[in-house]
């Protein structure tokens, strides 16, 4: 078929591209979902209405949906095939896996609202200078090829299961996952067992962007930081920060590539991880949501994630009262509880 | 009464079958999705929806690269019907979570969403925008192309020649606005 001037065109305005998404069907957020779906009851205990609505003579489709007789996979699935479409996957997305089914996290009012300032990117920039040189001092074997990666995470986020968060109550829920040095494995919790993953999964960010460049601008790049890029980016390098133990040239590399992305401003005074105090550093999206990566003020290095709101927000939709957000509430807050190089999942450091 | 260990051993066919087809059309179809539907939620539901429908119609789906067509033309309706009804009260109910938005805005940064190319795009009809997507997204023939919409190949042919030539008279009007105004500079987003 000839292709056509305005082709180009019409490819140019994609969201995405498929190339992007290459190895996304392996990641665990894709495997949960497709786990979800097979447990679906199989059509031949189907009622018979939907069978013969399903019956449209083999045509693609058809205007049926499946109704709530099928569980539909619910945010689970949602932030699986969500975190699947970035580069980054909040943990949540295994998680969901390894919570035993039926198993509540506790659910607290959460921290009220706080007034939130920012500081200058100057400020932000010395800070990230710091923690490269920190990271540069610190003797860190990344893991061998066949050794694995410990983390044990904990997230407080809504306790309800989609929204924006406008405040209380929220839960916190905590998980642990081993990778494979090579990123080609992934382990976690199930049932009290550690569990292997899919043997395609490529669970981890670090693994695709392997060998990460040393030199900062080099890095950035290889995380797609350019103009229109620049959030993606910084999601990328805060994720390699969190999942993975790198050597100390790497690490800095990761701090300094950060230093290179504009707008990251730090939050005035400390800012609480959980109960540790930690600097707070981050990008503002659509003027209202800082989204922070958490460092401990000794070492620098990384302790966690926040997302909080740093201005009030008023949204409205369609048939529904409008509400706002106030600023100064969080909408997430990730720490990481523990890392180490382990050699077999199910090992603690 | 079927002997249940035969039963068993067709379910673990059926799931290798799907496990087989999941893994080949995956990512293919998340990208269909992604591009057409700008919210994060919905896009996790219409890709939900559509593999929940192949799961349930496995024994329809065609061999080969035809079940891609197929499941194309699928989230094709899950998309159309989305709008409507019961997902849309849904959407009403559950606003967007801001992280999920935010990873799709991200993914998704587009900087000439506000060009006058993507406003003469968006002010074709869904169907025009649709031939031409599946042409230049999916990279489809003219006889893939019918294959999802489920028309002829000639049919697909001539809509298609038609949607080109719709949204060439589009880009012409457009350019010659934006030229009468002075020069556009598309706005980049995204970046913050």
């Amino acid at each position: 078929m000839k292709s056509h001037s305005t082709d180009d065109l019409v490819r140019s305005m994609a969201r995405v591209h498929d190339e992007n998404l290459a190895g996304f069907a392996g990641r665990p957020a894709a495997r949960d979902l497709a786990g979800d779906i097979m447990t679906l009851a199989p059509p031949e205990e189907f009622h018979a209405d939907t069978a013969a609505r399903a019956g449209d003579g083999g045509r693609a489709g058809g205007p049926e949906r499946p109704s709530r007789r099928f569980h539909l996979p619910g945010l689970g699935v949602r932030l699986a095939v969500v975190g699947a479409m970035a580069a980054i996957a909040v943990g949540g997305v295994v998680l969901r896996a390894d919570l035993p089914v039926g198993e509540k996290a506790p659910e607290s009012p959460g921290p009220a609202p706080q007034s939130i300032s920012l500081g200058s990117a100057a400020k932000a920039a010395h800070v990230l200078d710091r923690a490269a040189k920190a990271a540069e001092t610190r003797s860190l074997d990344a893991p061998g090829h066949r050794q694995w990666v410990y983390t044990k995470m904990k997230l407080t986020s809504s306790a309800k299961p989609a929204g924006l968060v406008r405040g209380g109550p929220y839960k916190t829920e905590a998980w642990e996952l081993w990778r494979r040095g090579d990123g080609k494995q992934f382990a976690g919790f199930k049932n009290g067992k550690p569990q292997p993953g899919h043997e395609t999964v490529s669970s981890s960010v670090a693994a695709k962007y392997r060998p990460l460049p040393s030199d900062p601008e080099a890095l950035l790049q290889k995380v797609g930081g350019s103009k229109g890029h620049y959030f993606m980016a910084y999601q990328t390098l805060v994720t390699l920060l969190r999942d993975t133990v790198h050597s100390a040239e790497t690490e800095a590399a990761i701090f300094r590539a950060i230093k290179l992305i504009p707008g990251v401003t730090p939050v005035e005074g400390r800012v609480d991880a959980a109960g540790r105090p930690a600097i707070g550093l981050g990008l503002t999206v659509d003027g209202w949501l800082h989204e922070e990566v958490l460092l401990d003020p000794e070492t620098y290095a990384y302790l966690g994630e926040r997302a909080i709101t740093i201005r009030s927000r008023t949204f409205e939709s369609e048939g529904e009262p409008a509400y706002t957000v106030k600023a100064g509430t969080l909408q997430r807050l990730m720490v990481r509880v523990a890392i180490g190089v382990v050699d077999k999942p199910g090992q603690r450091p | 009464m079927r002997d249940p260990t035969i039963g068993a051993a067709m379910g673990d066919r059926r799931e290798a079958r799907f496990e087989a087809l999941y893994a080949a059309t995956y990512e293919p179809i998340l990208g269909y999705v992604l591009r057409r539907c700008p919210s994060p939620d919905d896009a996790a539901d219409v890709v939900a929806e559509t593999f929940t429908i192949a799961w349930r119609r496995l024994d329809d789906i065609p061999p080969g690269d035809t079940a891609r067509l197929w499941l194309y033309g699928v989230a094709r309706r899950v998309l159309a019907n989305h709008w409507r009804g019961e997902a849309q009260r849904r959407r009403r109910t559950t606003s967007l979570r801001h992280d999920l938005r935010d990873e799709i805005a991200a993914v998704a940064a587009d900087p000439v969403e506000a060009s006058a190319i993507a406003e003469a795009f968006r002010d074709l009809s869904d169907d025009d925008r649709e031939l031409l997507g599946l042409v230049a997204w999916e990279g489809l023939d003219h006889a893939a192309v019918a294959a999802v919409l489920g028309c002829s190949a000639g049919a697909a042919r001539v809509r298609l020649h038609r949607a080109r030539k719709r949204f060439s008279r589009a880009l012409r009007s457009a350019r010659s606005e934006s030229m009468a105004m002075g020069p556009h500079v598309p706005s980049a987003n995204g970046a913050p």
